[in-house]
């Protein structure tokens, strides 16, 4: 009898304490600038955005926005820890509060806005697809045919958009694009449907092997730093960081990493202002 | 996220993806199970010839597949033959890859099931007049399987179980179906634990029966 | 093959994170296998049944979906783990099944005429187990040990799957990066071969340390 007592208010003490995990009542803000160091979970296989380079170090445009962040909380771009993670599971890492926010080639959808929370966008993106060189197409559609296969990435946007363009064509499902493009390059798949930049990056690297289509799969889409949901001082704070990056004090280094990436420079601040 | 509870209902509707994603585990386990007992048999022949020639790659067959993950015998097979020129779809690669990782291990069970053999019951059967073969065939071999049955069951178990590794490179069974389902909802722990709930049953059921011949062939010598 | 050439330093630092992982696993996979184990030999029905009830739910699933579910399932309950942490304990705990049963098996074929004739003698139970059975038993725990160790670096690959980074994840980063799948999957595999031969030797040496000439 008396065991059970103690063991039953163990229990309901356990059980008490993990209740109380999840429901930080401090904003991560505060706590990322206590510690010193923001904790940012991103890729290591989707180049540009995050990925490995020869010296075997991640490198990337996401790497380089998530310094920017970090010389915005702490004047110091080397104050930010990088945590590569995969992409399915960048939601329960920003949930549970295993990384600070995520940048990783994140675009944004409405399932995903009832898991997490986004800022504005501090990239342009849209679905491409890039296809190998030996390929006989030139047309998007023409992918639509059982003789071909298409590697897509495991989430429900790529893969309604291959039942909904190309549901004749078989499907590869990988957890990374750096998976899909190796699925491509070694000729298990023909093609590949990803985000606009990556794409291009791809294209760039492997001109010799492979070739982007000129259509895209979707409308203009906006990548953004994602967070947990609820903690409205630290989303003010991302959000209004990356606004200054786009329209403000940050454009400068903003233009300049966007320019190491890509080539070119950002949209301007103000339609009305000359670049 | 999950919650407290457990979204039955949520697992209920989605049921014909598990059994979908349950028929190509199924399927890539029996034909793995398949090519490793017989992959299992002509490696064994080699391992326990006294010639050099059959012996020696035999072993090294052996020695190789048994200290090396399989998860990179499944990418090289995929990936790596792709380059050489050799397209093998997921399955097929899964497959063999699973079929020759297990053939390595049941040849040393055959082996060491025929070793475990007293010899007096080979030289009983020579005794009777038998040639090596014969009595092989007839005295030693269905001693041998009768012990086999454990360890050979066993290694299907193994295999139902490491079949959840072809779900990387892109094979639609339970695991990477699971993973698809877990993606496309908030239910994530709701669909591993069905997951979990379903290779439990697979591989308990599979042990049950397994148990059950294993009675029933039982010889005591 | 200067593809291998210039990446084994990075792969190298894959099988030195391997061998760590499957160091800090073993040993507590050990603790809590042979602790296990144990319980399993005891009159008791609650620790047998206890024990029981971890072996079969631990070895009915494949260790891939054991890593998801903590991985998915912890946040949900509150706890934060570190990748390599939590990769580690369910490591621990999906060898330490095994272990518990080779242990069970290693008590098991010790003859019970050995505890009778202890027990006989005046040994209590526990002083007969220690010192007659189980210093036995080691000699049939062994064998099945390495062998489950042996399997045990194999299953580090496992953890790859979820992105935790080791020696297989190293080597798809690189073979994604140089497009060279054969040569580096091959030189993969000869670094896992090298660290499983050379356990199975380290083994063997032990297991003959232990013969006692029966």
């Amino acid at each position: 009898m008396r065991r059970a007592a103690i063991a039953s208010v163990a229990l309901a003490l356990v059980l008490a304490w993990t209740g109380a995990g999840p429901h930080a009542q401090e904003s991560r803000l505060n706590v990322v600038l206590k510690r010193g160091e923001v904790i940012i979970g991103t890729t290591s296989a989707a180049p540009p955005f995050g990925f490995i380079d020869e010296k075997n170090e991640l490198v990337g445009f996401d790497i380089d926005i998530g310094r920017l962040v970090a010389k915005a909380l702490f004047d110091d771009p080397a104050k930010a820890k990088f945590m590569p993670q995969s992409f399915e599971a960048r939601w329960a890492s920003v949930q549970s509060g295993k990384v600070d926010f995520g940048i990783m080639s994140t675009t944004i959808y409405p399932d995903r806005l009832r898991k997490v929370a986004f800022t504005r966008p501090y990239v342009d993106s849209g679905i491409a697809v890039l296809v190998r060189k030996d390929v006989n197409v030139s047309q998007m559609l023409e992918l639509n045919n059982e003789k071909y296969t298409m590697a897509v990435l495991n989430n429900p946007q790529s893969a309604d958009r291959h039942k909904r363009f190309t549901p004749k064509a078989k499907a590869l499902t990988f957890d990374s694009p750096a998976q899909m493009l190796l699925a491509v390059k070694t000729g298990q798949a023909q093609g590949m449907q990803f985000d606009v930049p990556v794409i291009n990056w791809m294209v760039a690297q492997n001109a010799g092997a492979v070739k982007k289509l000129p259509e895209l799969m979707t409308p203009a889409q906006n990548n953004a730093i994602f967070l947990q949901q609820g903690d409205f001082a630290w989303w003010h704070f991302l959000d209004a960081v990356v606004g200054e990056m786009k329209e403000g004090s940050l454009y400068d280094d903003y233009k300049a990493i966007y320019h190491k990436w890509f080539g070119v420079d950002p949209p301007g601040q103000r339609w009305y202002l000359a670049k | 996220m999950g919650g407290y509870f457990f979204d039955f209902g949520f697992i209920y509707r989605n049921l014909p993806i598990f059994w979908s994603g349950l028929g190509v585990t199924l399927e890539v386990s029996v034909m793995a199970m398949a090519g490793a007992v017989v992959g299992g048999l002509v490696i064994a022949f080699g391992r326990m010839s006294r010639r050099v020639w059959l012996f020696a790659p035999a072993t090294a067959y052996v020695e190789f597949l048994r200290n090396t993950p399989v998860l990179i015998q499944m990418f090289g097979l995929y990936f790596g033959l792709a380059v050489l020129g050799f397209r093998l779809s997921p399955i097929t690669a899964g497959v063999l890859a699973l079929a020759g990782q297990n053939a390595a291990y049941l040849a040393e069970i055959y082996r060491a099931g025929i070793e475990s053999v007293s010899r007096r019951q080979l030289e009983a059967g020579l005794a009777l007049g038998m040639r090596r073969w014969r009595a092989m065939r007839l005295v030693v071999v269905p001693i041998a399987a009768s012990r086999l049955v454990a360890p050979i069951g066993n290694q299907l178990v193994v295999i139902i179980k490491d079949t959840s590794l072809v779900s990387s490179i892109s094979v639609y069974e339970l695991t990477m179906e699971g993973k698809r389902l877990a993606e496309r909802s908030a239910a994530t722990y709701e669909v591993f634990a069905t997951i979990a709930v379903f290779y439990l049953v697979l591989t308990s059921v599979v042990s049950l029966v397994l148990r059950l011949y294993e009675r029933r062939v039982q010889l005591i010598f | 093959m200067e593809t291998l050439g210039t990446n084994l330093p990075y792969l190298l630092r894959g099988a030195r994170v391997t061998v760590l992982l499957f160091a800090a696993s073993l040993a507590l996979g050990t603790v809590v296998g042979v602790g296990a184990g144990l319980l399993s030999a005891a009159r008791h029905p609650v620790p047998r049944g206890i024990v029981a009830v971890y072996v079969f739910l631990t070895r009915g699933i494949p260790l891939l979906v054991h890593l998801f579910l903590v991985y998915y399932l912890l946040p949900v309950i509150g706890l934060d783990l570190e990748p390599y942490v939590g990769a580690t304990i369910v490591l621990a705990l999906y060898i330490g099944a095994f272990i518990s049963e080779v242990t069970r098996g290693a008590i098991g074929s010790v003859s019970r005429g050995q505890l009778d004739a202890a027990l006989s003698l005046g040994m209590t139970r526990g002083r007969a187990m220690r010192k007659i059975v189980l210093r036995q038993a080691v000699r049939y725990f062994l064998p099945p040990y390495i062998g489950n160790a042996v399997m045990l670096v194999k299953l580090t690959s496992v953890v790859s799957v979820i992105n935790i980074w080791e020696l297989t994840l190293a080597g798809r980063e690189v073979v994604e990066r140089t497009l060279a799948p054969f040569q580096i999957f091959a030189g993969v595999a000869l670094i896992y071969f090298a660290i499983c031969y050379g356990l199975s030797r380290l083994g063997r040496a032990m297991e003959q340390r232990t013969e006692f000439g029966h």
